[in-house]
């Protein structure tokens, strides 16, 4: 049954990918900063810094489909970057098409590509189902913009759907609940790794799974690019490690940072 | 190297105990006189004596212009101008100032770019730890909790600063009356220095360095070198020995890497845990947060019987000593002249014990219990019985020169009205001052700006802050003090409101709604107007935190009313609202919602001038102000605002207040004004009342005495809930006309006319 789904919903490409698995939350914001690897080094006194540490290189800055794609490919986080239990899911990458629209009914159907966009990719990965361990599903995404402003945006717009559709539909017998979504530009609510980052939080309702789980999506941005992490909560799985439960947040931020880190290798002045 | 020789003997770097100078130190702690070469003062501190000197530098004991004693620790000119020294030098203080704990001494002052650098902190009489158990020997279990306890919360602290101490010792742990004072917290002290580069000085830390820090990983040295150091230090206030013994250096970190520690005769209850922080892999060891949690029950709550009776008689001595000095008890400029200080024994040992109230705050403990009889009189058992006096206060932490001094300066005339017109009272208990702190409206300097106010034992309340992000920067120093907050301005929930996790707040007093019922109040109010079928509205994210908070509660407003909104959400840089507007009036917009800051709702009234929309426009507390109306112009016309204040003017009750003020400051009150006057005149009622049933002025219970106020004043009603928020709605709607404010009347609390919008 839980194969079935997953065949299925990464067939018709509308599963977990761009939109459709939102999350974020207020304690989102905090969390990117403890596990990222820009952590001040402790033996010397670091205030926070005032602005991120990123020069970005005019002439690395993707302007083509080509090298928009490229650094997409480069970005997006594999089960690599989300943690050793993590393994791909087939097909593992999004449809170069595909860019899913939250209608006006709140639900999520396939949409066009806006043209302020130059590439967009989704990475899905998987905890297979073990035991008293349901089938964990997460996706990464990576979305190059033509500009900043662009990018700006696409938060902005992100911020939007939860407030417009608290309750969406991802797709059939899959739903998303109370969501609410926290923004947090670069120096607020312990933002160090991006300019711009948010967190949306709810809860995920699977026709196929027993009981409510969580559902978490951060989404960062680092100049022209965004990057997000999505995890659909499963059976024995919770946000925070708890008693009898495996805690998800920290690969979700791990591959978030993971994303960032590596867009910054991208797009910034090499010394 | 003796068990106790060692141990006695401040660091390089400690700037209490100076800059470690010869073995044969006759007297740790003692006072030397200053030498002709040192200046008689430095910055605002006149220097009455030298605490110490090394390599590194000079430390004095200094007192400020207010009295208060400090440890000015001067790095000579030569080591400053060591690479990176000053650079590192500023870094190091502006995050030690960050750190806030009653258990760790705070800096209080610094200044890296003088010739020769230097840093102020507060001073603490007491002996060291070392000193201490050199003299009376192992202290007893309880004693050794409560010191574990604090210990681990002031490096709690400090790891939160982003600093790692790097010298837990018993010599850096000085003890007052009240509690544990971590001092020198990583200050300037050389990157990579460890023992090994140390061994030809005095060492006293050997014994207490963790394994990476033995074997000089630099890079492997964190907040779990401090953590292994605690439990070193609380081995060795059990027993009297370091737990990898003494003797030669090498030998030391070669059985601090290698061997076991020696815990005999560590208590039974201490042993797991001293053995967790000494585990040699710093992963393995709990952090300094969690050491404060597990050894959370015994914090200390008696004052000085936390100590073993011959320990405080020495923190007595030593104080009286230290205090006993004529230089010191000489008055200074600035300090209350027509009362000159005449210090009995017990005055000696108050001062001292707080160091204590200084670092304190005055705190919950026995130093405060102890300022508090000396007001009354107490029992003093010198010759002069006049105790010294305490200036009672009340403080102003506001935003005066900043982006919100409007608000700021508005809030400082009625507190300062207030406190004028309480000195005037016949039957006043005590007189009062007014100590202002300006924030300057800038989170990086608001905290010092706090601290001006939380580190002095005088001030019992604090009106203040003006805006939400410096009050969140402020919150952790008034927590830590007992200092009451009373805010009129600053509508951040989390100032208040806590998860069910976090204790509950005892600070905070908030005499407006906080944003997200500010948000509800503002669109019940748009449901006033019946006909409104489709609100359109804008998050604009230039203070993400504000207008979130805002749109929330905007969001279930509306959802309550059965109506349902069109959401737009906008980037901070934008500049242009035409587009984003206009597909909003395209979608059917018949009123807007402006969920933002002052600039965005200026663009937003222009745009929406400019798209000749004709429906009603609000917004909430952070555009209300005189500048909209400048800046708007005529498309500020047919604006409503929900405000948490009125205008005093348009109110019978306030007609005396408004009166005074015309009188006292030659204008009518701003916005703000009546309602800071109330709330601080609300304070002093109750300050007057306890003094009238006997009791002395304190900050301890104040919060929970103003919580529980039905007030009225000149503005209005105040009643609070559990958490310290206003319970009675509090928003305003005013309207624009004509280029003026009107006020309209209070925003509902429930939607309008809820059963007629459903159909």
């Amino acid at each position: 049954m839980l194969g079935g789904l997953v065949l299925t919903g990464c067939s018709d490409g509308g599963d977990d990918g761009k939109k459709p698995d939102g999350m974020g939350s207020t304690s989102t914001s905090a969390a990117p900063t403890k596990a990222s690897p820009t952590t001040p080094d402790p033996t010397t006194a670091s205030p926070p810094p005032t602005a991120l540490p990123f020069v970005p290189d005019p002439k690395r800055a993707p302007k083509t489909e080509a090298d928009a794609r490229r650094i997409a490919l480069a970005v997006v986080a594999g089960p690599d970057a989300w943690g050793p239990d993590y393994v791909k899911r087939t097909p593992h990458l999004s449809d170069p098409a595909y860019w899913p629209v939250l209608g006006a009914d709140c639900s999520w159907g396939t949409g066009t590509r806006p043209a302020t966009v130059l590439y967009s990719v989704t990475a899905y990965s998987e905890i297979p189902a073990d035991g008293a361990l349901g089938n964990l599903r997460v996706a990464a995404t990576v979305t190059v913009h033509r500009t900043e402003a662009d990018a700006d945006w696409e938060m902005a717009g992100t911020l939007e759907e939860a407030l417009r559709c608290p309750d969406q539909k991802l797709r059939d017998g899959e739903r998303i609940s109370d969501l609410i979504s926290l923004g947090n530009p670069f120096g607020v609510g312990g933002n160090f790794t991006a300019h711009d980052s948010l967190g949306e939080r709810g809860t995920y309702l699977n026709d196929a799974v027993k009981g409510k789980q969580f559902y978490g999506w951060y989404q960062s941005r680092i100049g022209q690019v965004t990057v997000a992490t999505v995890v659909k909560g499963a059976p024995g799985y919770s946000e925070q490690e708890g008693s009898g439960t495996v805690g998800t947040v920290t690969a979700q931020v791990q591959a978030l940072v993971t994303m960032l880190q590596r867009a910054e290798d991208e797009l910034e002045v090499q010394s | 190297m003796s068990p106790t020789g060692p141990i006695d003997s401040a660091g390089p770097t400690d700037p209490q105990r100076g800059p470690v100078p010869t073995p044969a130190r006759p007297e740790p702690g003692a006072l030397q006189p200053l030498l002709s070469s040192d200046p008689s003062s430095i910055a605002g501190y006149r220097l009455l004596g030298r605490l110490g000197a090394g390599g590194m530098g000079v430390v004095y004991l200094g007192r400020t212009e207010n009295g208060e004693l400090a440890a000015v620790k001067v790095t000579h000119a030569d080591q400053a101008d060591q690479p990176d020294f000053r650079a590192r030098f500023r870094r190091e203080v502006e995050a030690a100032r960050r750190v806030s704990s009653p258990w760790a001494v705070p800096v209080t002052g610094a200044d890296p770019d003088a010739p020769e650098p230097w840093m102020a902190t507060a001073f603490v009489a007491g002996p060291s730890l070392g000193e201490a158990v050199t003299a009376h020997g192992a202290l007893p279990e309880r004693s050794v909790r409560l010191l574990g306890w604090a210990v681990a919360r002031a490096l709690s602290a400090v790891h939160a600063a982003g600093l790692v101490h790097r010298d837990v010792k018993p010599g850096n742990v000085l003890l007052a009356v009240d509690g544990p004072r971590l001092i020198d917290f990583g200050i300037a002290r050389a990157t990579g220095e460890t023992a090994l580069t140390a061994t030809d000085m005095v060492v006293g830390t050997p014994g207490f360095l963790a394994p990476e820090q033995a074997e000089a990983r630099t890079d492997a040295i964190g907040p779990p070198a401090d953590v292994f150091a605690l439990g070193c230090l609380l081995a060795y206030a059990a027993t009297g020995r370091p737990p990898f013994g003494t003797g030669a250096v090498d030998a030391l970190m070669y059985r601090t890497v290698h061997d076991e520690p020696d815990l005999t005769g560590v208590p039974e209850g201490l042993l797991d845990l001293v053995r967790a922080c000494l585990a040699k892999d710093p992963a393995a060891r709990p952090t300094a947060a969690e050491i404060g949690v597990r050894l959370t029950e015994d914090s200390p709550a008696g004052g000085a019987d936390w100590l073993p009776a011959p320990v405080v008689r020495t923190i007595a001595e030593r104080s009286a000593r230290m205090l006993a000095l004529p230089e010191i008890d000489a008055t200074g400029p600035g300090t209350e002249p027509t009362e000159p200080p005449r210090r009995s024994r017990r005055g000696f040992l108050l001062l001292a014990s707080g160091a204590a109230a200084l670092a304190v705050g005055g705190g919950s403990f026995a130093a405060w219990a102890g300022l508090k009889d000396d007001e009354t009189g107490g029992e003093a058992d010198g010759k002069k019985p006049a105790p010294p006096r305490t200036t009672w206060k009340i403080g102003v932490l506001a935003d005066l020169s900043g982006p919100a001094k409007e608000i700021g300066l508005a809030q400082e005339r009625g507190a300062r009205l207030a406190v004028e017109q309480f000195n005037a009272r016949k039957n006043k208990p005590y007189t009062l001052e007014l100590a202002v702190s300006d924030d300057r409206g800038d989170p990086a300097t608001a905290l010092e700006a706090a601290r001006r106010l939380t580190t002095d034992p005088g001030v019992l309340a604090v009106l203040g802050a003006t805006s939400d992000d410096t009050a969140q920067v402020v919150l952790p120093a008034f927590e830590e003090s007992g200092l009451p907050l009373i805010t009129v301005s600053a509508g951040y929930n989390l100032l208040t409101v806590r998860d069910e996790e976090s204790p509950p707040n005892t600070t905070v007093l908030r005499a407006i709604p906080h944003h997200p019922f500010a948000g509800m109040h503002l669109a019940y109010a748009v449901t006033l107007l019946s006909a409104i079928r489709r609100p359109g509205v804008l998050q604009e994210r230039t203070d993400d935190q504000y207008s979130w908070q805002l749109v929330r509660g905007v969001q279930f407003a509306f959802g309550q009313a059965g109506l349902t909104p069109h959401f737009r959400v906008v980037p901070a840089r934008v500049r242009e609202y035409r587009a984003v507007l206009g597909e909003m009036i395209d979608s059917g917009m018949d009123a807007y919602v402006h969920c933002g800051t002052l600039a965005g709702a200026v663009l937003a009234a222009r745009a929406l001038g400019e798209l000749r929309f004709t429906g009603p426009r609000f917004t909430g507390q952070r555009a209300f102000g005189q500048a909209f109306l400048k800046e708007a112009g005529a498309d500020a016309e047919g604006w409503f605002f929900g405000a948490p204040v009125l205008d005093a003017v348009s109110r019978k009750e306030a007609a005396g207040f408004v009166a005074a003020h015309r009188k006292r400051f030659g204008a009518a009150p701003a916005y703000y004004t009546g309602e800071s006057y109330d709330v601080v005149t609300m304070a002093l009622d109750e300050l007057a009342r306890r003094a009238k049933a006997g009791g002395g002025p304190a900050r301890k219970g104040l919060w929970q005495a103003l919580r529980k106020q039905k007030y009225t004043g000149v503005m209005g009603g105040y009643t609070f809930d559990e958490s310290g928020d206003l319970t009675n709605g509090g928003t305003f709607v005013h309207a624009v006309q004509n280029g003026a404010y009107k006020v309209i009347g209070p925003a509902p609390v429930v939607p309008a006319d809820k059963g007629k919008r459903k159909a």
